[in-house]
């Protein structure tokens, strides 16, 4: 079965999407478009595109290693697509959620985060090492299940096709759908460096995800959401972008006094140090409901 | 290939059109008291006993003495970027200079998401401040 490449479709889609949402925030005070910061975004989505193609080959190859010894030959059974979506989503799910809670995907993921800004430039941020990490291994059941590689690839082409219109300020909340879907609301949550909002909303397509294992916030309007990571980037060269957080882990892991601190640094929560000098952002959330509490209490009496 | 086409083609269709839009703009500081307030936001704590807005307004340095500190807000396109720098966190000062004049210091710092900042000031200022910087050396250099 040969599938097109969803991704590769849509690229002219997403160059004439920005456009349009550039010229709509000249008319709008509360989209913002920056010229170094959007160049960024787009050149780490270039640089995407072509280590994307160099390692699709090591990729595959390893998919169809696994599906060769798959439990089920789901080929012709009607329902596989539908399955296969359901699976990709919540596979996706969990790649993200530990993306945000372990460094060594976070290294790679962080990139996406990186921008002060939430356009749909911001969408194509893409990291250029996250074959680096195995990222890929979270879809390998999926394969070994028996769903065809192609489909599986299909299917997660398609969640990055979907993500990208999410990426804006432009849309405010869409009814009965944000129990369903993800949104440019959830999504927007989901980029926010306020306590109150880190560390939630990992989904894909689908949000019932994260509504049912619990890392669901839902966008508050007293507190709008701040966009980038919490030690904010203070350049646009894509280099840094790219490398960055390997570049501190490194570091880190030279400094590390023993093997304990080695393998936190590396497989930690990002943020995680031995003498609690930083803070991860399970930590940032914690304080933040501590004050919470602290301060309708005080309120109360 | 047409895909990576489009994406170059595009690239330079946006870059551009942003340019012509006006978007390649950076905060400007009002003054000392708006570039503390943007560093107050993400360190409510610092307490700077002295302070140098850079003469381009895109920068600002405070130093907070008795507990060893400098306070750093730049400019980052339409966003600021606020930096505690403890001793030991620059790596090397050197003289800024447009026109073989020299009209400020650079500050190249020990931290790879934010490795230099530019800060323009007066010659007065610029002796001022470079003694206290000194003490905010890495000591490997």
């Amino acid at each position: 079965m040969t599938l097109a490449d969803p991704v590769e479709l849509a690229t002219p889609f997403f160059a004439l999407m920005v456009m349009l949402e550039m010229f709509f925030a000249r008319r709008s005070s509360s989209i913002r478009y920056e010229t170094r910061d959007m160049t960024a975004s787009l050149l780490m989505g270039f640089g995407n595109l072509i280590i994307g193609a160099l390692l699709a080959g090591f990729i595959i190859s390893t998919y169809q290693a696994i599906y060769t010894v798959r439990l089920f030959d789901l080929t012709h059974a009607w329902w596989m697509f539908l399955l296969a979506f359901f699976a990709e989503d919540f596979a996706y799910y969990w790649f993200h959620r530990i993306s945000h809670e372990r460094r060594w995907f976070w290294a790679s993921h962080v990139v996406h985060h990186s921008s002060q800004h939430y356009n749909l430039s911001t969408a194509l941020r893409q990291t250029w090492t996250g074959t680096l990490t195995f990222a890929f291994i979270f879809w390998l059941p999926l394969v070994w299940l028996g769903i065809p590689p192609e489909i599986v690839l299909f299917f997660s082409g398609i969640s990055l096709v979907y993500q990208f219109w999410i990426h804006t300020e432009a849309i405010d909340r869409l009814g009965p759908l944000e129990w369903v879907l993800n949104t440019p609301s959830h999504h927007r949550v989901h980029h926010a460096t306020n306590p109150r909002y880190l560390d939630a909303n990992y989904a894909g397509v689908l949000i019932i995800w994260d509504r049912f294992f619990g890392s669901f916030v839902a966008e508050c309007k007293e507190d709008p959401p701040e966009y980038g990571i919490i030690k904010r980037l203070g350049t646009f060269n894509p280099l840094r972008i790219a490398f960055h957080e390997w570049a501190e882990m490194v570091r880190d892991v030279r400094h590390a006094q023993n093997h304990r601190e080695v393998f936190h640094y590396i497989f930690g929560a990002p943020g995680w140090s031995p003498d609690g000098s930083r803070k991860t952002a399970a930590q940032l959330k914690a304080e933040w409901r501590a004050e919470q509490i602290s301060a309708q209490k005080t309120s109360s009496t | 290939m047409v895909t990576l086409i489009i994406a170059i083609v595009g690239i330079l269709i946006l870059f551009l059109l942003s340019r012509a839009f006006g978007l390649d703009r950076n905060v400007i500081f009002v003054d000392e008291g708006a570039a503390l307030d943007t560093l107050h936001h993400r360190h409510p704590d610092f307490t700077p006993d002295s302070s140098l807005l850079s003469t381009d307004r895109h920068s600002a340095l405070f130093e907070d003495s008795s507990h060893g500190a400098l306070g750093l807000v730049l400019a980052l396109g339409d966003d600021a970027v606020t930096r505690i720098i403890q001793k030991g966190g620059i790596r090397r000062i050197t003289a800024l200079q447009d026109n073989n004049q020299v009209n400020g210091l650079k500050l190249y710092l020990d931290d790879v998401t934010c490795p230099e900042v530019k800060l323009y000031m007066s010659d007065y200022m610029r002796q001022a401040w470079l003694s206290r910087l000194q003490n905010y050396l890495g000591h490997d250099l």
